[in-house]
């Protein structure tokens, strides 16, 4: 087993390290902690979980996609350094590379993924439509237990629809 | 630094001349790929009924080199380029792609696969008003990353193909995107995968280091030096637990039942069966042609992590009440009994090998049945627990034999399949005698007894219980769900009645490394 | 060549990146901290390539940037995803499935 001695030491070391930061910070540490002082600065109820951030939904699409193209040409680069010397072959294969970059772009702008302004395609027709909705949650049998299960996700409908006025606001 | 750069690259780069005829499989994949989704975008809804059938057909097509390959076999192995004495070497990816006996079955093995898993997801994934022609998109590239795995002898094409793998599963994973649990399985799936890649690549980098290049034979060469080294082996702790995580090896295994009940069913299967072999087939080519030297550090890892993986696995599958997770769990386990061979491989790399595939073959044959069964039962029950399997007996007589012969070749009981892929894991563990083989033969042959309880349990549910709301209307199998179930049925009877199909195809030498 | 300072640094951002992946509960600094290991992958590359004077380190780091954007772009859309359905991003409140 020598060979996994240095791994075994690092790993007692890590274990050590974390156990004397743990002990020392207890033992030193002063603590004049009350409750009031522990508590989340927030007026009204008491919040179960960290409050809600603000998320700009739509830049992080249009710069994720944008992410993806910006680096895809990172392999034009290479190409363009020796283009005079790998000659007509290297100049098919990076067509070839192009076209299938330039399909996915193609694909995006259909898809809609680009349109900007109020949502149109992620607005549901009715609130009616519960989120988890499938044909198998919806279709059953009468009598059947446990026709409630899906209940729960009736929150996560409602709270889209805020996510709807958010945006607008954002914008 | 820039003066090396002009240098390198400045060497003569000759045109070469391109063996096509070897990357045809995937040069059809992608372009056959590439022509659905620009179908899929100019008629839109109009052809959206085509799709599977077109997806599946693009398979059926790249499977025909894979056949002429295999018939001309005397060439092999074969390289991405044709080398030719009067053109002087390039040097560039040579030998980082080989085309040989293992590569063509396993290619046959993913392609056979994908197309079960089309016929199980027809009319499956566009339920609940989702448009399912990107899913099939999503499964050709997938699959594409497979084949170039199963031909990949260097680093950097194991990664790519490793990514192309992963990165259209996450997506299909979190599929039914109104759904939250759903989405629940595409964000534990995306994020350990991803950690899990990025481990592997410090390994990976490690050994690229190590070695001063990325050609696994070249590592093999460089890193044997007869002694241990503390920066080798980390290198290889953090390969083997990037792909532990690929294959649900315990304790890297903590997604896949969450991700495998929350995803699609026939994503499911995808995962347990197309993916994992992946991953195994990643593991394989890393450790048997990069790896023959550091037997000393490559196999304890590989012996408690395949013992832990099988015994955990089935441990935890006793107690659950969900068909689809008892199947995850189980399939963890089984991925422990792959692992078992390369805890042994030092000396017998190619039998250790051989065992592998023959488990892959057979699992992938017995376990898409187990899924498909599974699927076809969800649209009369509407459910995956358990105890609505029972009284199946009573109105689908041919379904619950079709699901007692993958249970029983899950267990691994003769005649089917199972047993014989069983068999081929403990000739190899008991060869040579050697203690760590034989103490990892016993703990899997306990674990055989474990799994046998709960499988049976299933059988004993569909054939002897009364059904649980007393509903005994026929289910409507639609044909190509009663498709998928009839070849994965055949396949199971027929590795296991007539084990030399199987073992004649994966009686191959070696994985051969580049040149 | 100074190979070492360079292992040094990659080590300690390798060992950050960890430590926020295991530590974070937000989805999207969960992924920040897994480009951290993976630029420390390329620090790795570049540095042994540099070492050995091979070229392999610097194509496979320009292979990792790609594929990591491409895992980026899929992960930050599955978290939007969790974010439009939940209102949250904490990703230890995804627990729906257990056992």
């Amino acid at each position: 087993m020598a060979q996994y001695l240095p791994l075994a030491a690092l790993l007692v070391l890590a274990a050590l390290f974390a156990f004397l930061s743990f002990v020392g910070s207890a033992l030193l540490a002063p603590r004049r902690s009350t409750e009031q002082k522990s508590a989340p600065y927030e007026c009204g109820i008491i919040p179960g979980r960290e409050p809600p951030q603000r998320f700009p939904v739509r830049f992080y699409l249009v710069a994720m996609l944008f992410i993806v193209f910006d680096i895809e040409i990172v392999f034009l680069y290479p190409w363009a350094m020796v283009h005079g010397d790998v000659g007509l072959f290297g100049l098919i294969a990076v067509l070839i590379f192009s076209a299938m970059v330039f399909e996915s772009f193609v694909y995006l702008i259909s898809k809609g993924a680009l349109d900007w302004g109020p949502l149109q395609i992620n607005q549901r027709q009715s609130e009616m439509v519960d989120a988890s909705r499938t044909a198998t949650s919806t279709i059953r049998k009468v009598g059947l237990e446990g026709r409630y299960e899906h209940a729960p996700a009736k929150t996560a409908a409602a709270s889209a629809s805020d996510e709807l006025d958010e945006t607008a606001s954002a914008a | 630094m820039s003066g090396t750069f002009v240098t390198l690259v400045a060497a003569e780069i000759e045109r070469p001349s391109i063996d096509w005829h070897a990357i045809a499989p995937e040069l059809i994949l992608l372009g056959g790929g590439a022509l659905v989704t620009v179908i899929d975008l100019i008629w839109l809804e109009r052809v959206r009924k085509l799709i599977p059938t077109l997806t599946s057909l693009v398979f059926l097509v790249a499977l025909i080199p894979v056949i002429t390959l295999w018939a001309d076999g005397s060439g092999l192995p074969r390289g991405l380029w044709i080398i030719d004495e009067n053109v002087p070497a390039t040097g560039v990816w040579e030998g980082a792609f080989v085309v040989d006996n293992y590569s063509l079955v396993l290619k046959g093995l993913f392609l056979l696969s994908a197309y079960v898993i089309v016929l199980l997801s027809t009319n499956y994934m566009s339920e609940g008003d989702y448009y399912d022609s990107e899913y099939y998109q999503l499964i050709a590239a997938s699959v594409l990353g497979m084949l170039v795995m199963s031909s990949s002898r260097d680093l950097i094409s194991i990664f790519v193909a490793l990514e192309l793998v992963s990165i259209p599963a996450y997506l299909m994973a979190a599929w039914r995107k109104r759904d939250l649990k759903s989405n629940e399985a595409g964000l534990k799936y995306m994020l350990m995968g991803v950690f899990a890649s990025a481990i592997l690549l410090y390994g990976m980098s490690l050994l690229y280091g190590i070695a001063g290049s990325t050609l696994l034979s070249d590592i093999a060469a460089a890193i044997d030096i007869g002694e241990s080294r503390p920066v080798i082996t980390l290198g290889i702790v953090f390969t083997i637990i990037g792909f532990g995580f690929k294959v649900s090896a315990v304790p890297f295994h903590t997604w896949a039942p969450d991700t495998y009940e929350g995803a699609p069913t026939p994503l499911t299967a995808f995962l347990a069966v197309a993916s994992k072999a992946a991953g195994f087939v990643a593991l394989i080519n890393v450790v048997i042609v990069a790896l023959p030297t550091q037997a000393n550090v490559v196999e304890p890892f590989i012996w408690v992590l395949a013992a832990i993986t099988m015994t955990v696995g089935n441990l935890i599958a006793l107690r659950q009440t969900n068909l689809v997770r008892m199947l995850a769990y189980s399939g963890v386990a089984q991925a422990g009994y792959m692992l078992a061979p390369l805890a042994v491989y030092d000396g017998i790399s190619d039998r250790a090998t051989s065992a592998v595939v023959t488990y892959l073959v057979i699992y992938a044959a017995m376990n898409l049945g187990a899924f498909a069964v599974v699927i076809i039962a969800a649209r009369k029950t509407r459910s995956a627990e358990l105890s609505s399997y029972g009284g199946m007996f009573n109105y689908a007589p041919g379904l619950t034999l079709a699901m007692t012969i993958f249970l029983f070749s899950l267990a691994g009981i003769p005649p089917v399949g199972g047993w014989w892929a069983k068999f081929e894991v403990f000739r190899v563990l008991t060869e040579g005698n050697r203690t760590s083989g034989i103490a990892l033969a016993v703990i899997a042959a306990v674990n055989s007894v474990i799994a046998a309880f709960y499988y049976l349990n299933i059988a004993k549910q569909m054939w002897f219980l009364p059904s649980p709301d007393g509903d005994n209307s026929r289910i409507a199998i639609p044909p190509a769900l009663l498709a998928a179930v009839g070849l994965t049925v055949a396949a199971t009877i027929v590795s296991g009645v007539l084990p030399g199909v199987v073992s004649d195809m994966t009686d191959f030498v070696n994985v051969a490394a580049g040149q | 060549m100074f190979l070492n300072q360079f292992l040094f640094l990659s080590a300690v951002l390798f060992c950050i990146g960890v430590y926020g992946v295991l530590t974070r509960k937000n989805g999207v600094l969960v992924l920040m901290s897994i480009e951290l290991i993976l630029n420390a992958v390329n620090i790795n590359m570049v540095a042994f390539g540099a070492f050995n004077a091979d070229l392999g380190g610097q194509v496979f780091a320009l292979f990792i940037i790609a594929v990591a954007a491409a895992e980026v772009g899929v992960g930050l859309a599955i978290v939007l995803l969790i974010y439009r359905n939940r209102r949250s991003i904490d990703i230890t409140e995804a627990d729906l499935m257990k056992g």
